[in-house]
């Protein structure tokens, strides 16, 4: 085993054999079995019976390792490598510590083995053993480690007589379990010994606990505060030293770049000093690094210039950080407006990064602005695309009203020749730009047109429903639209979404433009028609829908439509949607009058204004960090003075149609087979029923000129079934909430005291994978006293959390992709503040085959689920009845029986209902009498029950009593639907 | 380490590029002005990365083939395996697909990449959004630098073959995606004491070049 010459010779040209045809990739199959023979051959020797000594494991485990690292997956020598841990001999322990850095998971069942090893190791005293076992901690960094040496590593990091290395090592150790488990690190008399490491003597020590004093500072700044002016004296020494004072940790003449980055970046987490001296000093210093750009390099090294900018940079972040030095800001402007022109192109994409930014602060805005052609330049010339990314940032935030027009022109113009990875983020800037920034509308729907003339592939529908939605709400732009919509569609080749813009438009407008011979309606006809056949079936209906708008806006044009719709490309079509769209439509021209065509077919009314939906897509896209919450304010404001209307105004039940109905054409118009429409729609929706009838078409009402919801990705209207699916729950805590076609939900819930816990299922029924699958939990009405949604992205995950008033919802995330056949868990925190009565209303939304779906739930908590079961005798009970005798503190309802009145079920659903069920209370043995506390966190609300069943009259009478009104009254409607 | 058996799979290795013709010979020793000393790495383009804040990673690649081949790897945060997996063949594929002389930062996700390349072995960090992407680029080099003082000309045969040692040193000089020691001559002493507690100094090297696959 032990290596000799000859074996040494053979194995230098095995490994060569090996490695070459490793990276040739030409055999993998002979890598892959000589891998596997000597896994077998590892396996073997850790199996037998001989005892392996120390060395022959170090040096398996080692090759396990080496196997790891050429791609291949390891999965046993584990429980070696923790053995090795216990050995005395250094190069065993190491590797053994290495194997398990590597490839230990943090939930490993080994962890409490490799804790003993580490406990040991720690206290050895021997500074070599203590580092590699702080190291291991380090990098395992587990919730059982900080448990295990949370307590431990403090102590170790602040004693008098730790050697420097250790120290070092103890601190980002502890660094790194706190964040791992904040609550685990516990403050004491320590932490004011740490703040004091700023100014120990050896560099290396400072180096490595401010990391940790700035993590500590940021979660509690009052404890750290202390801080402050130490890191200012120690950067302030650091940035006058000439640059050999600091001997080793000087970098290419910068002294100590990495300190004084780090100081700097601690800085950041406080205000300014309100000590006079000390911001003296610290503006001092931030003078000095802005001074020091502007001299002569001591060294060509890029090395030197890098570190050197990377304290400067740094610098900058502190200054517009502290957003409060005029003076600073403007130098910092200046300073990267030079840097944007530097053959470095590092520093040129850096430049651009710190000047979105600076654009964001009051005092630079306007010196940002003054480098607006740089940074066109920039975007028009720059080679590499991540900078050219990072000017179109820049553009995007530097914009206003003064410059939008040049910016949002310049875009358009980069647009053309745009990668294609960015175009998409680029379209929708153009288009938030151009809402936002909008002056006159007629420039708008010239950029808008522009963009889909431009990228029509890029353009999402989000951007051509948002042109819509404010023509439709802006009648000073409509003719204006529709004239420049019908000169777009005159080009030979337009895009799609400009067709569909240009159907919807016209249909809606047309008449605007109608007076003018060159636009007559057969002209615009035509113009229309002459697209039909290019374009796909969900433009294709769209168009149909535009014809038929077009018979009610110009008669005269009635039959030359008819011709075309009865012809056997449309009525016989093979695609169920568009033949059913030829057939009805037909049938409606020839059928109805005037008069209800023109009521049909009316003019759509104004949208309820709502958050930009591109905005929100802008933000899905880029993360949630990307867009600020300034920006998102901004964009409502915008919206609402864009719009008017009153938000939610009249969402009628046509928006569940995509819900119900798998169909891949998302339709504008509302115009839409299938679906009912509930009461809410308007009037003209029944007024076609009966025409319909009559003509013996059956469909309810689909013609139903009701209110556009379907237009952008807001959220639907509850089912119109969800009060049902809602009832079924009051009196059980599982079971199945919501099935269709595609989608099943099944609900499984638990509740103690006034905190609840429910598990959701989606189910996927379909065999295709369901993607952007999202839920939100969002309240209506009285719950919704505020909303707050917090989302922390980080590496894709997002948490919401939802608050309000009354009932406090958590909800866990979902993943966004549901496999055919698959399930996914969501599970939802509940705290019931104070008592309720609406029902939190769950939205999901997610695409199948391309088609969105979006539904919205009604999610079963209800107030009785917080039930507190009260036994008490028949004396008790009746004396509490008496003394909640107020009128309104009693509900009381009469009602017919639904189902059958089987003693048993009723007990059943009582229990179910949470209350305690009382026997031999009631004079009467027929009726039940309940009792129980309802919990919420502000009060608690005792509630008495009385259900007198009539078995002759086959009806109940249903009596609650409770200290609060609204509780009484929720509970008896709750209830009468239950039995 | 072994000065000998590195030699060999150097010279071994040039050889074969001969035989096939040189195609990735000139590459070789191509584009090591930036450091002091010459650091000379083979004609397979590898990467590596160490992560500030995020993760590290070190990847290595056949040029034809345009997949990187790992060579080491660290993580500062906890990930799953398939997570690190396609983090791995995202960030590869990216940096590999980088024009000459475009700048050294990316966007991805909501991460920023920064990576170096050293003649054909690329370094990656992995930062998040508050940290210096400058400084993290002298990280890298600092790193490499280190790896060139403790093994005299440093290749990827070094970093392939003692990994462990890139590994150790990578600990002396980062935790947990913290700078914890920049001085050089700190570092060199860490590595030093630790070798000084090995028992047979180079049984460790020779061992593993010995009889890897030399047992049958």
């Amino acid at each position: 085993m032990l290596s000799n010459a000859p074996v040494y010779k053979r194995s230098v040209k095995n490994i060569k054999d090996v490695y070459i045809s490793h990276i040739n990739g030409k055999s993998k199959e002979a890598e892959i079995k000589r891998i596997n023979k000597e896994l077998a051959n590892i396996r073997s020797k850790f199996k037998g019976d001989k005892a392996l000594d120390g060395y022959s494991k170090k040096k398996y485990v080692c090759k396990l390792l080496f196997i790891f690292l050429l791609g291949h997956d390891i999965d046993f020598g584990h429980m070696e490598a923790v053995n090795l841990l216990s050995s005395n001999k250094y190069t065993e322990k190491q590797i053994g510590y290495l194997f398990i850095s590597v490839l230990v998971n943090s939930n490993s069942e080994l962890i409490r083995l490799i804790n003993n090893a580490i406990k040991n190791d720690l206290s050895s005293r021997n500074p070599t053993f203590m580092c590699l076992a702080l190291h291991c901690i380090a990098n395992v960094g587990s919730r059982e480690m900080a448990e295990a040496f949370a307590g431990e590593i403090p102590r170790i990091l602040v004693a008098g007589d730790t050697m420097d290395s250790v120290k070092q090592s103890a601190a980002l150790c502890l660094l790194r379990l706190y964040k791992t488990s904040p609550d685990l690190v516990l403050m004491g008399e320590w932490t004011s010994r740490v703040v004091h490491l700023l100014n120990d003597q050896h560099m290396g020590v400072v180096t490595a606990a401010i990391s940790l004093i700035t993590c500590l500072s940021q979660k509690n700044p009052d404890e750290f505060k202390t801080c402050v002016s130490l890191a200012v004296s120690r950067l302030s020494r650091i940035v006058s030293s000439a640059s050999t004072d600091l001997q080793d940790y000087t970098y290419y003449f910068v002294p100590a770049p990495w300190l004084s980055c780090k100081l700097l970046r601690l800085l950041q987490c406080y205000p300014p000093p309100e000590d006079g001296a000390v911001k003296g000093r610290l503006v001092e210093c931030l003078e000095t690094i802005l001074n020091k750009a502007q001299e002569p390099p001591k060294s060509k090294k890029v090395q030197h210039s890098n570190a050197k900018n990377a304290i400067l940079f740094e610098a900058i972040s502190l200054i517009i950080h502290y957003d409060s030095e005029p003076n600073l800001l403007v130098r910092a402007c200046n300073q990267l407006g030079q840097f944007l022109q530097h053959r470095e192109t590092n520093l040129r994409y850096l430049a651009l990064e710190s000047m979105c930014t600076l654009a964001s602060s009051e005092f630079s805005h306007e010196a940002v602005k003054t480098h607006i052609e740089t940074v066109i330049n920039a975007l028009k010339t720059e080679r590499d695309v991540s900078v050219r990314q990072r000017a179109a940032d820049l553009l995007y935030a530097m914009c206003d009203r003064s410059n939008a027009k040049q910016i949002v022109a310049e875009m358009l113009s980069y647009l053309e020749t745009a990668d294609y990875s960015i175009r998409e983020e680029m379209v929708l800037k153009v288009a938030i730009l151009a809402e936002k920034y909008a002056v006159d509308y007629s420039w708008y729907v010239d950029t808008i047109l522009n963009l889909i003339r431009i990228a029509g592939d890029y353009v999402s529908e989000e951007v051509w429903y948002r042109v819509i939605q404010i023509v439709i709400n802006r009648d000073d732009v409509q003719g204006y639209a529709a004239k420049t919509v019908f000169e777009a569609l005159q080009a030979p080749a337009c895009h799609e979404n400009m067709v569909k813009v240009g159907g919807y438009i016209l249909g809606e407008f047309g008449n605007l433009i109608a007076g003018d011979p060159r636009s007559s309606p057969l002209v615009q006809f035509n113009l229309l028609h002459s697209k039909f056949h290019l374009c796909s079936v969900p433009t294709r209906a769209l168009l149909l829908s535009a014809y038929i708008k077009f018979i009610n806006l110009f008669p005269e044009t009635k039959s030359t439509i008819q011709e075309v719709l009865r012809s056997d490309s449309q009525i016989r079509n093979s695609d169920v949607e568009l033949q059913q769209r030829a057939v009805e439509y037909l049938k409606l021209s020839s059928i109805a009058s005037t008069d209800v065509l023109a009521t049909v077919l009316e003019e759509m009314p104004p949208f309820p204004e709502r958050e930009s939906s591109i905005l929100a897509k802008l933000k899905k896209k880029k993360g949630p960090g990307a867009v600020s919450v300034n920006e998102l304010e901004e964009g409502k404001r915008e919206g609402e003075l864009n719009g008017g209307g009153e938000r939610g105004g009249d969402n009628s039940g046509i928006a569940a149609s995509n819900a119900s109905t798998p169909s891949p054409s998302a339709d504008l118009l509302g115009l839409r087979t299938g679906p009912p429409v509930t009461a809410a729609a308007p009037s003209a929706g029944s007024l076609l029923v009966d025409v319909f009838s009559e003509a013996g078409v059956n469909d309810d009402g689909f013609l139903s000129s009701a209110p556009p919801s379907v237009v952008s990705e807001d959220t639907a209207p509850p089912l119109p079934e969800s009060n049902e699916l809602l009832n079924k729950f009051v009196c059980k805590n599982n079971g199945v909430l919501f099935e269709n076609q595609l989608l099943q939900i099944g609900i499984k819930s638990e509740y103690r005291q006034n905190l609840g816990r429910m598990y959701l299922f989606y189910g996927n029924k379909t065999s295709v994978q369901f993607v952007t699958f999202t839920t939100t939990v969002t309240c209506p009405g009285e719950l919704q006293s505020h909303i707050l949604h917090i989302y922390t992205c980080k590496h894709m995950f997002i948490l919401a959390y939802t608050c309000y008033d009354k009932l406090n919802v958590q909800t866990k995330p979902v993943e966004p992709l549901i496999e055919g056949g698959a399930q996914v868990q969501q599970v939802i925190n509940i705290e019931c503040l104070s008592d309720f009565c609406e029902a939190p209303l769950l939205n999901i939304k997610f695409r199948y085959g391309g088609a969105l779906q979006n539904l919205t739930l009604k999610l079963p908590v209800t107030i009785n689920k917080f039930f507190q079961p009260t036994e008490m005798a028949s004396h008790d009970f009746f004396q509490r009845w008496k003394q909640l005798s107020q009128p309104q503190q009693e509900a009381q309802k009469i009602f017919k029986a639904n189902h059958a009145m089987d003693t048993e079920v009723l007990k059943a659903k009582l229990l179910g209902l949470g209350m305690a069920l009382l026997e031999n209370v009631d004079p009467n043995p027929e009726n039940f009498v309940c009792a129980g506390v309802i919990q919420t966190k502000a009060q608690q609300v005792g509630s008495l029950l009385r259900l007198e069943p009539n078995a002759q009259a086959q009806m109940y009478r249903l009596t609650l009593r409770s200290s609060k009104d609204t509780v009484s009254k929720r509970l008896c409607e709750l209830l009468a639907e239950q039995f | 380490m072994s000065k000998t058996g590195f030699v060999h799979a150097c010279q071994a290795r040039r050889r074969d590029e001969e035989e096939r013709g040189g195609a990735g010979g000139k590459q070789a020793f191509l584009g090591m002005q930036a450091l002091g000393n010459s650091l000379k790495m083979s004609n397979t383009d590898s990467h590596w990365g160490l992560g500030e804040e995020s993760y590290a990673l070190c990847f290595s690649m056949p040029p034809e083939s345009r997949q990187g081949k790992l060579r080491l790897q660290k993580w500062f945060t906890a990930l799953s395996d398939r997570d690190k997996k396609k983090i791995i063949r995202d960030v590869t594929q990216m940096v590999l697909a980088r024009p000459p002389k475009a700048c050294n930062f990316l966007q991805w996700r909501d991460l920023k990449i920064v990576y170096r390349r050293y003649a054909s072995l690329y370094f990656c960090c992995g930062l998040e959004e508050e940290d210096n992407e400058l400084l993290t680029l002298e990280l890298l080099h600092r790193y490499v630098e280190l790896l060139d003082q403790y093994f005299g000309n440093v290749c990827e045969l070094d970093i392939i073959f003692n990994f462990e040692k890139a590994y150790f040193i990578l600990d002396e000089f980062v935790i947990g995606g913290e700078v914890q020691e920049t001085s050089k001559a700190s570092v060199a002493k860490s590595m030093e004491e630790s070798d000084s507690l090995q028992e047979v100094k180079h049984t460790h090297t020779h061992m593993f070049y010995g009889d890897f696959y030399g047992e049958d």
